[in-house]
């Protein structure tokens, strides 16, 4: 998998957005995917069981929470609270929403694995290994 | 049995809520009600529950460590101030224990050379310097750490009790059980005061401009006085020995260092708040000048000894009797043409005897140099040296005590030593000191 790509703006348009260079990790990728696809209903336990829909992995409060404290930090999400439910003993949730710029870094990393992958095919060719 | 069975399961719940809620006392409060009703919706069980409660706090601890902040509290203030005032709180409240024992089985035998009232002035300064040295290192610690403060506390903790653990094996068969019992009680000056400081860090977080310089102020003052005090046992030595232990006692400056390195935490609070860190930097630097008035003062009266009397050749060839002086101050000065620091001295002795000559003092130089008057000859013209100057001899240096260069001696109008200063002088020091001799007049 990817460990972490150098997000760059490539065009003139882009780059007023992105005057600074933009790490993002895969699993920041990853949790800013799941978040902008459950939109308002996005919060802790929702992503990350969208998380482990689509990954078919396992994903921690530890791994979910710090990231998402990253990616806040970063200004890529931004967070409120919630309303408490009866299921959940009365506690609030994290409700978690992606900003402009956090979209525009997503779409930027979207970009850089398709430009990467450009002109090649991943074949499976025994089990755990690959070839191209 | 079924309803031993459905005990036991209520007990194992509560016993959980009990593990996953202490745990989840680790997080910030809004993030823990936040992930508690994570844990609570998702239904996974309380081992699996506090094996992610553990891996969140993990993690939040070491993106917390991964900045310098928490290490300057946990290293600097923690380990090396925290670590030194302890010491100095427990030799303190050991210190009237002492006296008090010693006073019990021997009767007032010890000879500190302080009087009763010294010792407690000495004792008191020290005592309150250590008080709001505790409280600055406990508030400067907490506002540092931050977040990581309960893991420093408990880290020092785990110190604390691995060092009693320590003194307790040891006095089971070394020492007996009543000094360990002073070392095993957190001293209340230290202890007391650094908690209340880290309370305060910890409620109301920083202070204000005004609290914070107020806090360094009052700081640079109590270094000034504690450097200041702490020379007295050394003057007293002075005193009760007649002279004999002269210049065995630290310079002020080496008494200062210990107290300023202690006191870093309130100067780090000034800068932190200050709008202009420079005042900040300004207001440490006043404790240099501020201790350096730690002044010598003149042996009492009664206690001076005579000096002792010697007749040599002056540069002019009269012969030079320090006895036909009596009834003027003398300044006797022993140096040579080659000492770095006596070339410092001459111009003021220089001024002094300008200034002083005709209200009755004396300017004498000894000169050591080897060579004799052929190198002092030329000096002294070239340093436009009025007073006399006289070559000396290792005879002499012995009678006076000399061991380094420049020593510097006062002899009162009775020809009795009252000050003998080896190194350079405070000259505003000495010239106080000067004027003080000056006032004296002889019965006649």
């Amino acid at each position: 998998m990817l460990a972490s790509v150098f997000i760059l703006p490539l065009d003139k348009k882009a780059f007023q957005y992105h005057n600074v260079v933009i790490m993002l990790g895969e699993f920041e990728y990853l949790l800013l995917t799941s978040a902008a696809r459950l939109g308002e209903d996005a919060y802790g336990v929702a992503i990350r069981l969208d998380i482990e829909n689509s990954t078919g992995r396992s994903c921690s409060i530890g791994a979910l929470y710090t990231t998402l404290d990253r990616l806040e930090a970063k200004g890529l999400v931004k967070s409120s609270v919630g309303d408490a439910t009866p299921r959940r003993g009365g506690r609030p949730k994290r409700m978690v929403r992606v900003t402009a710029q956090g979209m525009q870094a997503a779409a930027a990393f979207y970009d850089t694995v398709l430009r990467a992958s450009r002109g090649i095919a991943w074949k499976t060719w025994k089990k755990g290994f690959v070839r191209p | 049995m079924e309803d031993m069975e459905e005990r036991f399961r209520s007990a194992m719940s509560r016993l959980r809520g009990f593990l996953l809620d202490g745990l989840s006392r680790l997080l910030e409060p809004d993030t823990k009600d936040i992930v508690i009703g994570d844990l609570a919706e998702l239904n996974l069980g309380s081992l699996r529950s506090a094996r992610e409660l553990c891996g969140l706090i993990v993690r939040q601890q070491v993106g917390l460590w991964s900045v310098w902040r928490p290490w300057l509290a946990l290293l600097c203030i923690a380990g090396v101030v925290g670590i030194r005032l302890n010491f100095l709180a427990s030799s303190l409240m050991g210190t009237p224990w002492r006296n008090l024992s010693t006073y019990l089985k021997y009767g007032p035998l010890r000879k500190s050379g302080l009087t009763a009232m010294e010792e407690i002035i000495v004792w008191l300064s020290l005592a309150v310097a250590v008080v709001l040295w505790s409280w600055t290192a406990g508030f400067a610690c907490t506002s540092l750490s931050r977040k990581t403060a309960p893991v420093t506390g408990t880290l020092l903790c785990i110190v604390w009790l691995c060092w009693s653990g320590f003194l307790v094996a040891r006095a089971l068969f070394v020492v007996p059980w009543f000094y360990v019992l002073l070392w095993l009680i957190p001293s209340p000056l230290f202890f007391l005061p650094a908690v209340l400081g880290a309370r305060r860090a910890f409620r109301a977080g920083d202070l204000s401009i005004q609290q914070a310089m107020g806090l360094l102020v009052v700081t640079v003052c109590l270094i000034a006085l504690v450097t200041w005090t702490s020379g007295w046992p050394q003057a007293a030595l002075e005193r009760w020995s007649e002279g004999v232990m002269h210049g065995g006692g630290m310079p002020w400056y080496r008494r200062l260092l210990p107290y300023l390195l202690l006191s870093w935490p309130a100067a780090w609070i000034a800068a932190n708040n200050a709008r202009h860190r420079s005042i900040a930097v300004l207001l440490v630097l006043t404790v240099l000048p501020v201790a350096a008035q730690s002044p010598d003062a003149l042996t009492p009266q009664p206690q001076r000894k005579e000096a002792p009397d010697f007749t040599l050749t002056d540069a002019t060839g009269h012969a030079l009797t320090l006895s036909a002086y009596k009834g003027k101050v003398v300044l006797l000065d022993f140096w040579a043409t080659w000492c770095g620091g006596c070339k410092v001295e001459i111009p003021w002795y220089v001024e002094f005897d300008k200034k002083y000559r005709h209200k009755g003092l004396a300017v004498i130089g000894v000169s050591m140099d080897e060579k004799g008057m052929a190198i002092v000859k030329p000096f002294l013209a070239q340093r436009k040296i009025e007073y006399p100057v006289v070559i000396g001899n290792d005879g002499l240096a012995n009678q006076y005590n000399m061991t380094s260069m420049p020593l510097t001696l006062l002899i009162d109008r009775d020809g009795r030593v009252a000050l003998s200063h080896a190194g350079v002088v405070d000259k505003d020091n000495f010239e106080s000191n000067v004027r003080t001799l000056l006032r004296y007049r002889r019965p006649k």
